[in-house]
This record gives structure tokens, sequence and C-alpha cells, in this order.
């Protein structure tokens, strides 16, 4: 009876043995996948020049345009200090693209998940908080008494629904994503390639952004430069 | 060739466990400097070790056989603090973890915190099966012994 306990209890030793083997082992190996996976680079296509020097030629026709406004030369019926202020809120956008910080994380031949979310965090400080909601946020307000334009009230519903949608982007969820980069997670090499590639997808997705609000800018920007010319 | 590797192993487990005690030493350490707790609060991160430890003069001073010959024991006792060292090592080293790089500490701790119910679970795993393993029939053993030695 004792021997049986013995060999029974032994038993038991050597299945927990198994349970622990088998735990460290796939822990181990789990985490050097894991160490390759997030050490992914990636490198973007320079086609037709840098990814940056795609947006500051946005910037420069939202430059170009906002310079059409010229108070002494202006013959429209519109508020001057209106159209000084849409002057100066266009500018103030157009320096925020073209910021140091900004210049050097666009000008990588290639990223990490780092470098992807720094790009989120200026995204979300510089051009949403300080350019969107600080400066023109107040334009998709109809009822708003901060400008005079009759012209701008017009159009403050379709502006409050760009912005609203460029506030409501997945911006936050791109820096959540690259924050929990340390979290395990089961994925193989296919779905690697072809479900989702942490720093590609986050990189492609924040030029996206980035994109998106220089169109709305720019779209605002011709209108602006069709009210100075008195159009 | 059997014993060659066993001592090796045991060796090597020795030297790791050493190695993994101070590596989550360094990080608990830094983690609490980070919250300002004392390292009294996350003791509970260390009865494991300790665990080991004393198992392991057990070990050394009733001579358990059972477990110092245990090829299995000692690989698996490796693999388990070679875990540990590696995950410690990525905490601190690994600067594509993102966390790590918003504290000024360079340390991913939410990385190294998730991974504590896996340390304890296979230390206490080899803690366990070191005391269960200890229990031996002792006549069969005299007579493998006998045997070897002819």
């Amino acid at each position: 009876m004792k021997k049986f306990l013995v060999e029974y209890i032994n038993l038991i030793g050597k299945t927990v043995l198994g349970l622990v083997f088998g735990l460290s082992f796939f822990l181990l190996f789990l985490n050097f996948y894991h160490y390759k996976e997030i050490r992914t680079v990636y490198t973007p296509s320079q086609e037709n020049g840098t990814d940056y020097e795609k947006l500051l030629r946005q910037v420069d026709v939202i430059k170009q345009n906002a310079a059409a406004y010229s108070q002494n030369t202006y013959q429209g019926n519109e508020d001057v200090f209106d159209m000084l202020g849409m002057q100066s809120k266009l500018n103030a956008c157009a320096q925020a693209y073209e910021n140091e910080t900004l210049k050097n994380l666009l000008s990588k031949e290639s990223y990490v998940a780092e470098d992807v979310y720094e790009l989120v965090n200026y995204y979300q400080n510089s051009i949403l908080n300080d350019c969107i909601v600080l400066q023109f946020y107040s334009f998709g307000d109809s009822t708003s008494t901060t400008y005079k334009s009759e012209r701008l009230r017009s159009i403050s519903p379709f502006l409050k629904v760009e912005m609203d949608n460029l506030l409501n982007s997945s911006t936050g969820y791109v820096k959540n994503n690259l924050k929990n980069n340390d979290i395990y997670y089961f994925s193989n090499e296919d779905s690697k390639n072809t479900v989702f590639e942490l720093t590609k997808d986050s990189y492609q997705e924040m030029m996206g952004q980035y994109k998106s609000t220089l169109n709305f800018l720019e779209t605002f920007s011709n209108w602006y430069k069709n009210v100075a010319q008195g159009g | 060739m059997k014993k060659i590797l066993n001592k090796l192993f045991y060796v090597l487990q020795l030297l790791f466990l050493i190695i993994a005690f101070a590596g989550t030493l360094y990080v608990i350490l830094q983690m609490g400097n980070r919250l300002e707790k004392s390292i009294v609060d996350n003791i509970q991160v260390f009865i494991p070790f300790v665990v080991i430890f004393i198992l392991h003069v057990i070990n050394l001073i009733a001579n358990q056989k059972n477990i110092k010959d245990n090829l299995f024991y000692n690989i698996t006792a490796c693999l388990a603090f070679l875990t540990i060292i590696v995950v410690a090592a990525r905490a601190v080293f690994d600067h594509n973890l993102v966390l790590a790089n918003i504290t000024d500490y360079k340390i991913d701790f939410t990385y190294f915190a998730n991974f504590i119910p896996f340390l304890n679970l296979m230390l206490y795993g080899l803690a366990i099966s070191n005391v269960l393993l200890m229990f031996h029939v002792k006549e069969k053993k005299k007579i493998k012994e006998q045997i070897e030695e002819l």
C-alpha cells in the first residue's frame, strides 16, 4: 500500500513537472516570437517623393489660398476681422504641418512602433487639439457670435460634420493598440502578412488621418480664397 | 553521458535561478520606486523564489538524489528560470515595447506585471513537483544503485 502511494505521489509530481515544462517552453518561445514580431520595421514607398513632401505640397496650396486676402485690396462685403481671423487660423494650421518635429518624424526612411506612436501623439496634440479644436471648431457653430460673416454661417453645419468626423477618427484606437504591443497575442505568419501588421497598419492609418485633416483645411482654404476674391 | 548532462543542467539551473531572482528583484524595485512603494508591498513576488531556495538547501542537506539526479527536473527548472530571465531582460532592454519608452524608467512594467502570474505558476509548480518527487521507495533505489555499481 505504501509503495503504491509513493509511486502515485511520484506520478503526480512528474505530471506537475511536465505541465511546468510545457508552460515554460511555450512562454519562452512565445516571447521569442513576440520579440521578432514587434521589432518589424516598415519602410514606406518613396515614389513621387516622401510622404512629408506630399503633405507639404498641400500645405503650400493652403498658404497660397490664405494669402489671397489682402486688407488693402479687398472689395467684398465680409467683415474684415472675420477674414483676418480665418487667414490667421489657416496659417496657424499650416505652421503645425511645417513644424520641425513633424518634419523629423516624417522624414525617416523606415519606422518602428515607437516612431508611429510619436506620430499619433503629434497628430492628437498639434493637429487635432491645437488646429481643429482651438482654431476651427467655433466655425462649426452657426449660433456663434464670435464671427459675423453670413457666408461662413451658411457653411458652418457642413464644417461641423467634417470636424466631428476628424475628431471621432480612430487615432485613439491606433494609440492604444501601439501601447498594448507588450501583450502577447496568438498569431501566425499568415495573419501577420495578410490581416494585421502593427507598425505598417498604424503608420498608414495615421498618414490617412494627416491627409484627411489637410483635405479639410484645403477645402476650407479654397472657399476662403473664393470669398477673398469676391466670388 | 546522462550524468554529465545532469551535472551540467544542475549547475545551470542554480546559475539561472540566481540571475532570474536578480532580474526580478531589479524590475520590482524599479516598479516600487515609480509607485513610491516599499519592497514589502511586493514581497509576494519573491515568496516562490524563497521556497525554491529552501528546497534547494533541503535537497543538498538531505542529499535528495531523486531530485538532483533527475534530468527532466533539471531541464524543466533551467527552462523556467531562463524564461524569467528572458522576460526580465526584455522588460528592461527591448525598446520596441512602446510602453517602455513612455516612462523615464525605460522599463516596461506592464509587460513584466503581466508575466508575474506565469512566474508564480512555474515556480510553485517546480516547488510542488520537487516536494512530491522527494518521496521514493528506498529499497528499490538501493537495488538499482547496487546494479549500477556492479
